[in-house]
């Protein structure tokens, strides 16, 4: 039985129990991004600005560091918080009588409102710095966002399954993430990497994903369409893959916690 | 503005189509025919977009 209301309470207490006891409260939820903007945008944009090729602004490499960095943050911690999510509310699963894959949609929706705050923060400072926005592109962003987090929830549940008997999956996922991360040029400039990692980078979801977020902001030019056409439909696969692997194993995974 | 139309067009067809498919099959079925309609529907975003926005 999928549950709306379940989900939007969860996704709310997740979001409000991380401030809860301290004095500014939900402030923080403004705070921390705006910490991490600051970081990315001014501190490294004129550390590094005059080195992104083809672009003299002071925060160009800001803007290039943002759009990886922030995009990724909700990407990781949607996988890493789901795969261990059925163990962490087994107490929960245990007393309620709830669709197992609906708590991966309240990460997903909590990590959404991050995502969101950062990006209302980072437009407004945008707008501010006189940049010159690709408004059509700009539609994409929520459509691309959408694809990056089911690709993350198809990932989440088949390891939010596996991890239920094989625990040791919980520090593979962060393992793997970690490697996934640096594999992926977010901080660095894909130019620095060698020929034969540049002709494989095409197979790493995560780069397609932010090369599309970088085409739009970064380089104001189109994304690349048939490359996200093709990981719209290997994310599906990758969820019809998950979904039947949890759906043969639930009674299973059930019994387990 | 034809862009930002057309997206809701789109939208709005594949929540109508979802509501239906989901509320009149009561097999576990409908869950896999979900997905396929989402992979249908953010795929036509992808390929509709650069005709909508030109």
């Amino acid at each position: 039985m999928v549950n709306i209301s379940l989900i939007l309470e969860l996704t709310k207490r997740d979001f409000t129990e991380r401030f809860a006891g301290s004095i500014l409260g939900s402030i923080w939820a403004l705070i921390w991004p705006l910490v991490s903007l600051f970081i990315y945008i001014i501190i490294f944009g004129k550390m590094m600005g005059p080195k992104l090729p083809g672009k003299s602004e002071f925060y160009a490499y800001g803007l290039y560091l943002t759009v990886g960095l922030v995009p990724w943050t909700a990407f990781a911690s949607s996988i890493s918080r789901s795969s261990s999510v059925f163990l962490d509310k087994r107490y929960l699963i245990s007393k309620i009588k709830l669709s197992l894959p609906s708590l991966l949609i309240y990460i997903i929706l909590s990590e959404t409102i991050t995502f969101v705050i950062t990006m209302i923060l980072f437009f407004i400072f945008l707008f501010f710095s006189g940049y010159k926005f690709h408004l059509a592109a700009l539609l994409l962003i929520p459509f691309i966002y959408y694809l990056q987090q089911l690709f993350a929830f198809g990932f989440g549940l088949l390891a939010a399954t596996l991890t239920v008997f094989i625990k040791d999956l919980r520090e593979v996922t962060g393992i793997l993430l970690q490697l996934w991360f640096w594999f992926t040029p977010i901080v660095y400039i894909e130019d620095i990497l060698p020929e034969i990692l540049k002709k494989i980078m095409i197979y790493n979801p995560a780069y397609i994903v932010i090369k599309s977020y970088r085409d739009i902001f970064v380089f104001n030019s189109d994304p690349p369409y048939t490359t996200l056409i093709v990981l719209t439909l290997i994310t599906h696969v990758l969820i019809l893959v998950a979904y039947s692997i949890f759906r043969a194993l639930e009674k299973d995974v059930r019994d387990f916690l | 503005m034809i862009a930002m139309l057309g997206l809701l067009a789109w939208t709005a067809l594949f929540m109508l189509v979802c509501y239906v498919s989901w509320t009149k099959i009561i097999l576990h079925i409908k869950v896999y025919l979900l997905i396929i309609y989402n992979a249908v529907y953010l795929t036509g975003v992808f390929y509709l977009f650069p005709y909508l926005k030109n």
